[in-house]
């Protein structure tokens, strides 16, 4: 059987994986799980395995993170072509509606991104729902809009859908190691 | 002096104290309030996690998604000129009632609780259908003045059925009575049952009264769109049915026809 590591006071027991202290009689770490009783093979699983889980959660915040910044990427697009289509057009009438929509869709798009930081999940599908309007709209009024900047809008969506999916999978994770 | 007796041992005390407190649900073994997990067992402390919960998730969110661009698809065909019909529009909110009706029925056992009225009370709903008239008449003349000062134009559904026979029953029928019925059963219903399984309460309501709201593809109505999904949604989770959302949805949209025929009768 495999000993728990001992602390600097005698008698003072920590756990090998996080070094909570720990009482002797403890068949399982109270604050990982870790299995104290277990053999240096099953520590030493148990050890690794959450390692790997921790780098898997660090992995989906990654994506997370990545779709919240696509939220502030849409927005500055939908700002620097509302500004291009504005001196481009010569109507006044629609030329200024559309800046101001485009302005409105923009600052939306930053506070979903502002919002991601702290909600990421949420913020993310309300982000998804308004882009993916967007493009339906858009592409009714003209079929043309479908083609145009494809490129940019598939990475967009692979980045919401990969962000909603670790977002996902981040907590699940989190639950697993008790974060 | 006579010898102090315990009334009972220190294992009997601890006991006793054990069964008092939260427990393994696993193993049984008693835990302390610090344990994240069991020290007996190792399985997390307390109510372990539904086996494939994320994947319930992923599935809801699917769901969700391809019930917002089915919606949005219907409700974009409005852009098209050629489509621009009141067949059409007859055929959209048949098919948007459709679409409601069938996400409610492929998720039944969640959805039907919430076409219950439990709670039921005549003061209550007096009081939310008060306030939905006086909201929808305050909103309905600042929004006829910010189409009238921004755009110089008068935006009205009376004027639209007005040009067919029975206009004021057409208005009410198809500006009143179906959103009252299908939209709170889409967003209400289906949609923010959904969010629940995927996100906390607070950020499910805002989502749901942002996808009612944008759905609405009006940027003018967005300003008071989303503060009205935000109120049915939390009166939805606050009563547990859909009901006092959908008559308060009626009250609001039937005055706001009832201002639009009264606005007209006024001015011809």
């Amino acid at each position: 059987m495999e000993e728990t590591a001992t602390g600097p006071q005698s008698g003072a027991h920590f756990c090998p994986s996080c070094w909570t202290p720990i009482d002797a009689d403890d068949d399982f770490c109270n604050k990982c799980g870790c299995p104290l009783k277990g053999t240096e093979q099953e520590q030493r699983n148990f050890i690794s395995n959450r390692a790997a889980k921790e780098i898997d959660l660090d992995e989906a915040h990654g994506k997370v993170h990545r779709a919240g910044n696509a939220l502030f990427w849409i927005g500055g697009a939908t700002f620097v072509f509302s500004l291009i289509g504005y001196v481009a057009s010569a109507d006044e009438d629609t030329k200024n509606t559309l800046l101001i929509i485009n302005t409105i869709l923009s600052a939306i798009n930053v506070g979903l991104g502002f919002w991601a930081r702290k909600k990421p999940l949420p913020a993310i599908i309300a982000g998804l729902s308004l882009f993916v309007l967007v493009f339906i709209v858009n592409a009714f009024a003209d079929p043309a809009y479908i083609v145009k900047g494809m490129l940019f809008k598939i990475i967009i969506l692979v980045f919401f859908i990969t962000g909603i999916r670790s977002a996902i999978e981040a907590e699940k994770i989190k639950k697993e190691l008790h974060m | 002096m006579d010898e102090f007796t315990p009334i009972a041992s220190k294992e009997e005390v601890e006991d006793a104290i054990d069964s008092t407190g939260p427990r393994c649900s696993s193993c049984d073994a008693p835990l302390r309030e610090e344990d994240r997990f069991c020290r007996k067992c190792g399985l997390v402390a307390g109510p372990l996690d539904d086996a494939g919960a994320a994947e319930k998730k992923w599935n809801a969110v699917r769901q969700l998604i391809l019930f917002f661009i089915i919606e949005a698809i219907i409700c974009a065909t409005s852009f098209v000129k050629a489509l621009d019909t009141f067949s059409w529009m007859v055929c959209g909110d048949v098919l948007l009632a459709l679409v409601a009706i069938v996400f409610v029925a492929l998720n039944w056992k969640a959805c039907k609780p919430l076409l219950t009225w439990n709670d039921f009370s005549w003061g209550r709903l007096l009081l939310y259908c008060t306030l939905a008239i006086v909201a929808s008449i305050i909103i309905s003349f600042v929004v006829d003045w910010l189409n009238l000062s921004l755009f110089s134009k008068r935006v009205s559904y009376h004027a639209y059925f007005s040009r067919y026979n029975y206009a004021i029953a057409l208005t009410i029928f198809f500006t009143a009575l179906t959103p009252s019925l299908f939209e709170e059963l889409a967003f209400r219903v289906f949609l923010l049952g959904k969010l629940l399984m995927v996100t906390e309460k607070r950020p499910a309501i805002f989502i749901s009264a942002f996808m009612f709201g944008i759905m609405h593809m009006s940027f003018l109505s967005l300003f008071w769109l989303i503060p009205f999904g935000l109120a049915l949604a939390w009166l939805r989770i606050r009563h547990r049915t859909m009901w006092y959302g959908s008559c308060i949805h009626f009250c609001f949209n039937f005055t706001v026809c009832i201002t639009e025929i009264w606005q007209a009768a006024r001015h011809y």
